[in-house]
């Protein structure tokens, strides 16, 4: 037990820097993924083509790949670009290149949900802001963006989760720098020193599990403010769906 | 012209982009037995969750509430780890001697006999098993989800012609079950065609880890440098094959929907 209490204050820190990655590639991941949802809403061709071949790309493979892809591109970049510029020691940083390809691959998912919250927003109400002369951003921001964020609210916590599941692959796939270590990374090193999977991956779960609940609870409180209208609030499913 | 394309024709077909073309064989295996194991796992959860016993029912939720809340790697690593742990401590229990024990100065195995050596045949097979189990547990959900999706109605009228119960289950439930689960278990295989791109964790030598080898910068004493860093371009390779292989299971699950539909009420889909 007493081990058990020392390794949970051993992951503490680690458990810091999962969710450094996941807070800073939420709020970006969720402005590009709504440009990405209207993009493909669009009536432009080009714009429509364009953000419907992002979202496939980047839901259609693995964040493992796209991580190994990124680093690889801005590694090739190195000596002609960043070095002389004098911006490799952050371009290259794990801290900057685990957000950024966070980001462009959350962006993906999350512009599926809105994409799909935005074909949900009843007709009626965007004809009846049309009857009422709205032009075209106030329809967005007064009927179309409220429904919207309502609609896809259950389904971005999902999403949000996910995403914090995700930040177990970072430097599974980039180049740990000294001590700067997450969850799964601790987790397999105290694992090659005394071998003992089942206490340090619990560990490592059981601060994942605990977050992922954390999350559900603030995005419900989040949820339950924008369903206060209602009379009797949907449920919200505090656990991912099998769908993502 | 004819010499750059036999140049990279003989450059591409080297034998170690050649052993790269072979490993794309673990992935397709992999792919293919842990989404068969997923759907045996999500089957065997989706009952245990519809037991009419409480404690069935409890550890059929907490597989698929647990696992699910848990990243999928994280999961994937233990799972190989901790089973060939398992296995040399029961090895160990039987051919260990307390002296052997003392001897022994690493902390695993207990003693050297007991030492259980993972090719990368058995690594396959046991990283198989945990994404069947990874999105067994997904896939226990979308059953689940399913089963109770199927109208009362045919179970009711499979009932009045007088079938029993296992009957009811095996010709009318699950089999009509099918048409509601395909939807949420195309997305399972999705997420574990994604997955497969993690088998380079387990040290097996999977198209990832040979896409990295091939592609680090080359340089030979007597030649100098071959090529410099190429890595990005053999990534961008595999994230194309990743978005065809996608693509492809699209094409085909939406034509196994369309013949597992039909007579079945379009909103049934």
């Amino acid at each position: 037990m007493d081990r058990f209490i020392a390794e949970l204050g051993l992951f503490a820190p680690a458990a810091v820097f999962n969710i450094y990655f996941a807070l800073a590639s939420i709020p970006l991941g969720f402005v590009l993924a709504v440009f990405l949802a209207l993009g493909k809403a669009s009536d432009n061709r080009l714009i429509n083509r364009l953000s419907r071949g992002y979202i496939y790309a980047f839901r259609g493979s693995p964040l493992f790949i796209q991580f190994f892809m990124i680093y690889s591109l801005a590694l090739s970049f190195n000596v002609a670009v960043w070095k002389p510029m004098g911006m490799s020691w952050w371009v290259l940083h794990p801290l900057f290149i685990g957000p950024l390809v966070l980001v462009l691959n959350t962006a993906a998912y999350t512009a599926e949900i809105f994409y799909g919250a935005l074909r949900a927003v009843p007709r009626g109400e965007i004809e009846a802001a049309r009857a009422y002369g709205m032009n075209r951003v106030q329809q967005f921001r007064q009927v179309i963006w409220p429904n919207l964020i309502r609609l896809a609210w259950p389904a971005y916590t999902n999403e949000v989760v996910f995403l914090f599941h995700a930040t177990a692959i970072v430097y599974l796939a980039l180049p740990v720098i000294g001590q700067q270590k997450d969850l799964m990374i601790t987790a397999k090193e105290l694992f090659e020193r005394d071998y003992n999977a089942f206490l340090h991956f619990s560990v490592a779960a059981l601060y994942f599990l605990a977050v992922s609940l954390v999350v559900f609870f603030l995005f419900g409180l989040v949820y339950r403010r924008l369903m206060r209208h209602m009379p009797a609030i949907p449920r919200m499913r505090y656990a991912p769906t099998w769908w993502r | 012209m004819s010499d750059d394309f036999a140049f990279w024709l003989s450059y591409l077909t080297n034998g170690k982009h050649l052993t790269w073309y072979a490993s794309f064989q673990f992935t397709i295996f992999a792919a293919a037995f842990g989404g068969t194991l997923a759907v045996i796992f999500g089957l065997i959860g989706a009952t245990l969750k519809n037991s009419r016993f409480l404690t069935l029912r409890v550890i059929g939720t907490i597989y698929s509430s647990i696992v699910r809340g848990v990243p999928d790697v994280l999961f994937f690593l233990f799972f190989p780890l901790a089973f060939e742990q398992g296995v040399e401590w029961l090895i160990a229990t039987q051919v260990c001697s307390p002296e052997m024990i003392a001897a022994q100065s690493a902390a695993w195995p207990p003693c050297k006999d007991a030492n259980w050596f993972l090719g990368t045949p058995e690594y396959l097979v046991l990283a198989s098993v945990s994404l069947g189990l990874v999105y067994g547990a997904f896939a226990t959900n979308v059953i689940h989800g399913a089963l109770r999706s199927v109208p009362q109605g045919q179970l009711e009228a499979a009932r009045a012609y007088g079938m029993s119960a296992n009957q009811v289950l095996w010709r009318v439930h699950i089999r009509q079950m099918w048409v509601y689960a395909l939807p949420g278990l195309s997305n399972v295989w999705m997420l574990i065609i994604k997955a497969t791109s993690l088998l380079s964790l387990l040290q097996i030598a999977d198209i990832v880890l040979w896409a990295d080898r091939l592609g680090a910068p080359n340089f030979l004493p007597a030649v100098g440098l071959v090529h410099a860093d190429w890595r990005w371009r053999y990534y961008l390779v595999l994230f194309v094959f990743y978005i065809l292989i996608t693509w492809i299971s699209e094409k085909g699950f939406d034509a196994i929907m369309r013949r597992a539909g039909r007579g079945i009420l379009s909103e049934a889909r």
